[in-house]
């Protein structure tokens, strides 16, 4: 196979990047990745390194991929508040593996039903999140407080 | 190619008489399906209908409802509106296989007076009470899924008179499975081909149809063709003899044309070099597999397009949407609708003419230049048989799904939609195309868009281009 | 491949079992010869040799005999290095005595083993935690005689160990599981290394392949079989028990695992457990201590003996050895396998309903009948009416099916 002709933008994290890690993963079981996975190429066309773990994650799954990856922040993406159960209690778990120092991020469509983006954004806060994006228009505000967020992290 | 080693399955009674009595069915057995086949009008045969002359694309609607009763009034009320195949949609619980759950939502479904289920659970109701439903009904029935391991599904609906099989290992895979492994559903899929083969009268095949749609997001013509040719080769090494290669309407018109025509070039040339000449291969146009317009009015408009396009490319039948297709699993009424709506666009035109372009010439090169490289890496493996050789194609990213959520499909090939919305290839993953191919494909994307967007909020945009 | 047969030998502690193939897929029935006492594996196996050059051309030897490799894994994450590690260490038929993280010493020094992998972090990625967990590892609490690096390709963490052997990582650079270069290099430690003193050097030296752990070789079938029909009335998906005298081995489609048990690596789509407290013979006093305390114990002996059990009941509860004569040993071990592959909460998490076959191979069967194993594999299940497939493997087959695919050279460690 001949070699692609010059660099190609691709959502691989490209051999030299240097940017923060971000682990990105659903908890809940949606088929439905492509969200997810725009969503991972955007992080690299913004400058992050993205972890990408796919459907039906778990606290411990996000809490041991920071660990290998050296992640500096996770996002946990929720579709149809199938994932508000399995969002409690992020924070402290972080904090007891030694991971106090990652960012937490919950994003998506967070919880059933029609609540008020301020109510679901203290519902997460409680959980241990920093930030909480409930069905956010557009990826771009989350990218922006990510650079913001991270913007000490060199590699 | 590839030694005999591992073509076949060995004997397959066998494991056809394990399936079957695990099945826990006392009525089922080898000769069930072969018999009742056998005396079945021909009209009701799906290669039959392929042989025929006709003017226009046949039209088949999707649908499946969870009790007898509602299959019974959905099948009469497509019949009635002039649909030329009927479709039986299997729900999710039986797709995975697992028949205890979907017996058991089917029942208290019944008994709490509505729907626990996505479709019509076929292992359930048993291949004798299935064939009632289809009395009366003098045209073809088709099996739409999406089972990675369909060997019992199969079994129940040819029993069941049904004569036409969609799916694939791949197809029915890396779209819809996250961890069921692809090598088990192609030696899966090769039971159902076999069986397939085996079972129907010499003069009336049991067809097969690849679903060509995928994920239906930015899949690019090239990924399409490769996965469609694929199970075509794999279906025709089983003695398959009556097969349709899909794909799903892309969004630009000159690749709709252009995948068409690489789609019968190349099944023919593979099937001949793999020395299978005698494989009729039909083509089938899926009608917009992305997200629709929930205005029904926009709603019609899609389905109006979508159906001309499907005879410009010259289809052998068109899978109909419908007005509801935004809001969920239409009602029976609204699926006689739209196949009334697309019967009346295809009569517009009886005898469309072969449409060219230069754009259309350009895809067509591009594009059948790109299958030939894949399916020329595909063959070349070095593994005892084709089967393998696919297996390892998929693992190694050389056949890679775009938004796949299946956990070995490669997910590194990048795609973007560029001027005419045709898809071009961004970013090639493992996937083997030329330094020249590549180039073109890039040329073709021109330069990036004005507006200065990145590649993510393109694909953001893309997801909903037509809702 | 020859034409004229090879002879195909498998070296267990009690057993050697000793068949010959005539060409693929075909062999003569299958000799179970008593270890002798006192005499190495490697001579007993060369006494045989040479009693039997007329119509053999060549030789292939696996091996069983004291186990597997006795492996350890200290990893910076339970769900993603350690675990990709230890199944690649079980895959290569090794014995993972313990599975720890970097990250959370533990007071106890570990058991001794004869491998250490050590592994951690991504390609690529930023290791400043991998760094850190590190250079807080106590190496010396886990005794070995080799060391492994399966982790991060970088040389600012390579500088951070001692010598050692290395291999690709156990996790790409998507953090997904990519066991293969462990695998390889844990088997070629085995051949490499561990045959000698095994006292089979003398036959690596004359065999066509490499001396394989049997688990490896019972794998390779197990593979092949899921692919392909082996033994009539097997059909994938299925759950093969090797029970054996020091552990009871299951290779299970991964397809059965629920839920989120399943990270599938590219290419890999069966799966080996080891239960190391299960065998009929070494891990006689486990089993009996497990058997005693075990919460099924009643659905255990209604299956293994319907006429006296309460006899083996109270025989049991009070651990006598007696009660595990032939077979009931062997048929607690299944039982026990398929119950805890079976617990929904487990860490296995396979769906044995779903399976399409059951298949039972090993040494350790000794006269149970099919009906016996039947009843047991139906009451492990939770006394289900399923109607599938249980196969008994009374000729060894899958065992022979597997050593004639040992490749004649494996691959070379990185």
């Amino acid at each position: 196979m001949d070699a692609p002709p010059g660099p190609v933008a691709g959502p691989d994290i490209a051999d030299d990047a240097c940017g923060p890690g971000v682990v990105i993963g659903v908890v809940g079981h949606d088929i439905h990745v492509v969200a997810n996975r725009i969503l991972t190429i955007g992080l690299a066309e913004e400058g992050f390194r993205p972890y990408n773990l796919g459907t039906s994650i778990d606290i411990v799954d996000f809490a041991d991929a920071a660990w290998e990856t050296g992640a500096r922040a996770v996002l946990v993406a929720s579709i149809n508040g199938e994932g508000e159960g399995a969002c409690a209690g992020f924070g402290a778990h972080f904090a007891a593996v030694g991971l106090a120092d990652v960012l937490l991020y919950a994003g998506g469509n967070l919880v059933m039903g029609d609540r008020s983006s301020a109510d679901v954004e203290r519902l997460f806060t409680g959980y241990g999140f920093h930030r909480v994006f409930h069905q956010p228009p557009n990826f771009r505000p989350m990218f922006d407080a990510l650079k913001r967020d991270l913007s000490d992290v060199r590699c | 190619m590839f030694g005999a080693d591992d073509r076949c399955l060995g004997d397959l009674d066998d494991e056809r008489a394990q399936v079957i009595r695990a099945s826990g069915s006392t009525e089922l057995d080898l000769s069930t399906a072969r018999r009742y086949l056998h005396s079945l009008p021909r009209g009701r045969f799906a290669s039959v209908a392929y042989r025929r002359q006709r003017e226009r694309p046949y039209i088949q609607p999707r649908g499946g409802l969870p009790g007898w009763e509602q299959q019974r009034a959905l099948t009469l009320a497509l019949h009635r509106a002039g649909a030329d195949f009927i479709p039986l949609t299997i729900d999710s619980h039986t797709r995975h296989n697992d028949y205890a759950t979907a017996a058991k939502l089917l029942e208290a479904g019944h008994a709490e007076g509505h729907d626990l289920l996505n479709g019509y659970p076929l292992v359930s109701h048993g291949f004798a009470r299935t064939r009632e439903l289809y009395e009366g009904v003098d045209v073809p029935v088709s099996l739409r899924h999406g089972t990675p391991d369909a060997r019992l599904l199969a079994e129940v609906a040819l029993a069941a008179g049904i004569t036409e099989i969609e799916g694939g290992g791949l197809c029915y895979t890396l779209p819809y499975a996250k961890s069921y492994p692809v090598d088990r559903a192609l030696v899966h899929w090769q039971y159902v081909d076999r069986l397939c083969a085996l079972v129907g009268p010499a003069d009336a095949p049991i067809h097969r149809e690849s679903f060509g749609p995928l994920t239906a997001t930015l899949v690019p013509p090239v990924t399409t063709v490769v996965v469609q040719l694929c199970e075509l080769l794999l279906a025709a090494e089983q003695g398959v003899r009556s097969f349709a290669v899909s794909y799903g309407q892309t969004g630009s018109f000159e690749q709709d044309v252009a995948v068409a025509r690489v789609l019968r070039r190349q099944a023919a040339r593979l099937l001949a070099h793999a020395g299978h000449p005698d494989v009729r291969v039909g083509l089938v146009y899926h009608q917009w597999m992305g997200a629709f317009p929930t205005e029904p009015s926009l709603a019609w408009q899609l389905i109006a397009v979508s159906a001309a396009l499907s005879r410009l490319v010259g289809a052998d039948k068109v899978v109909v949407k419908t007005p509801e297709e935004a809001i969920g699993i239409p009602r029976i009424e609204s699926n006689a609708a739209a196949v009334r709506a697309v019967r009346y666009v295809l009569d517009m035109f009886p005898d469309a003419a072969p449409l060219s372009s230069e754009a259309i010439e350009e895809e067509d090169d591009l594009i059948d230049g790109e299958v030939r490289e894949v399916m020329d890496h595909v063959l070349n493996q070095p593994t005892g048989s084709l089967l393998a050789a696919v297996h390892r194609c998929v693992v190694s990213g050389v056949i890679d799904v775009p938004f796949a959520p299946h956990q070995q499909n490669a997910g590194r090939l990048v795609t973007d939609r560029g001027p005419g919305r045709r898809i071009r290839i961004l970013s090639p993953g493992a996937v083997p195309l030329t330094t020249a191919q590549l180039r073109r494909e890039r040329e073709l994307l021109g330069a990036r868009p004005d507006d200065g967007s990145l590649l993510w909020e393109r694909l953001l945009r893309d997801v909903r281009i037509l809702a | 491949m020859t034409s004229a047969g090879t002879l195909l030998v498998d070296v267990g502690s009690t057993v050697v079992k000793v068949c010959t193939r005539w060409r693929a897929d075909r062999f003569s029935a299958v000799r179970r010869i008593a270890r002798l006492p006192g005499v190495s594996p490697g001579d007993q196996v060369s006494e045989l040799l040479a009693g039997r050059s007329s119509g053999v051309r060549a030789v292939r030897v696996c091996s069983s005999a004291n186990g597997g490799v006795p492996v350890g894994v200290l990893g910076l994450s339970g769900r993603h290095s350690v675990a990709a590690a230890a199944r690649a260490a079980v895959a290569a038929g090794g014995s993972v005595r313990y599975e720890r993280l970097l990250t959370s010493p533990s007071g106890a020094p570990a058991p001794p083993v004869d491998v250490l992998i050590l592994t951690g972090g991504v390609d690529g990625a930023d290791h400043h935690r991998l760094r850190a967990a590190l250079a807080g590892a106590r190496l010396t609490d886990h005794p070995h005689e080799i060391l492994v690096w399966a982790g991060a390709d970088a040389p600012e963490v390579a500088a951070l160990l001692p010598p050692h052997h290395r291999t690709t990582n156990v996790l790409d650079r998507h953090l997904r599981p990519s066991p293969g270069g462990l695998t390889d290099l844990i088997r070629d430690l085995y051949t490499s290394d561990l045959v000698g003193r095994k006292g089979l050097g003398a036959l690596a030296d004359v065999a066509e392949a490499p001396i394989w752990p049997t688990p490896a070789v019972v794998g390779l079938a197990a593979q092949r079989m899921s692919r392909r029909r082996l033994l009539s009335g097997v059909a994938a998906p299925f759950v093969l028990l090797d029970v054996g005298g020091a552990t009871t081995d299951a290779f299970v489609c991964t397809e059965l695992r629920r839920g989120r048990a399943v990270r599938l690596a590219p290419d890999s789509s069966v799966v080996r457990q080891v239960f190391t407290d299960l065998g009929v013979v070494a891990s006689r006093p486990a089993l009996l201590g497990r058997l005693a305390t075990d919460p099924d114990l009643f659905d255990l002996v209604r299956a293994v003996a319907p006429e006296r059990s309460r006899a083996l009941y109270h025989d049991l509860c009070e651990g006598r050895v007696s009660a595990l004569a032939p077979p009931v040993g062997f048929l607690c071990c299944l039982f026990l396998a398929l119950r805890r592959l079976a617990a929904p909460d487990g860490p296995h998490g396979t769906d044995l309903r779903r399976a399409a076959s059951v298949v039972v191979t090993g040494g350790a069967r000794s006269g149970a009948s099919t009906t016996q194993i039947r009843r047991v594999v139906d009451a492990a299940d939770g006394g289900s009416e399923v109607s599938r497939a249980v196969t008994v493997d009374h000729d060894y087959l899958l065992w022979a099916y597997g050593i004639q695919d040992v490749p004649a050279r494996s691959p070379v460690p990185s």
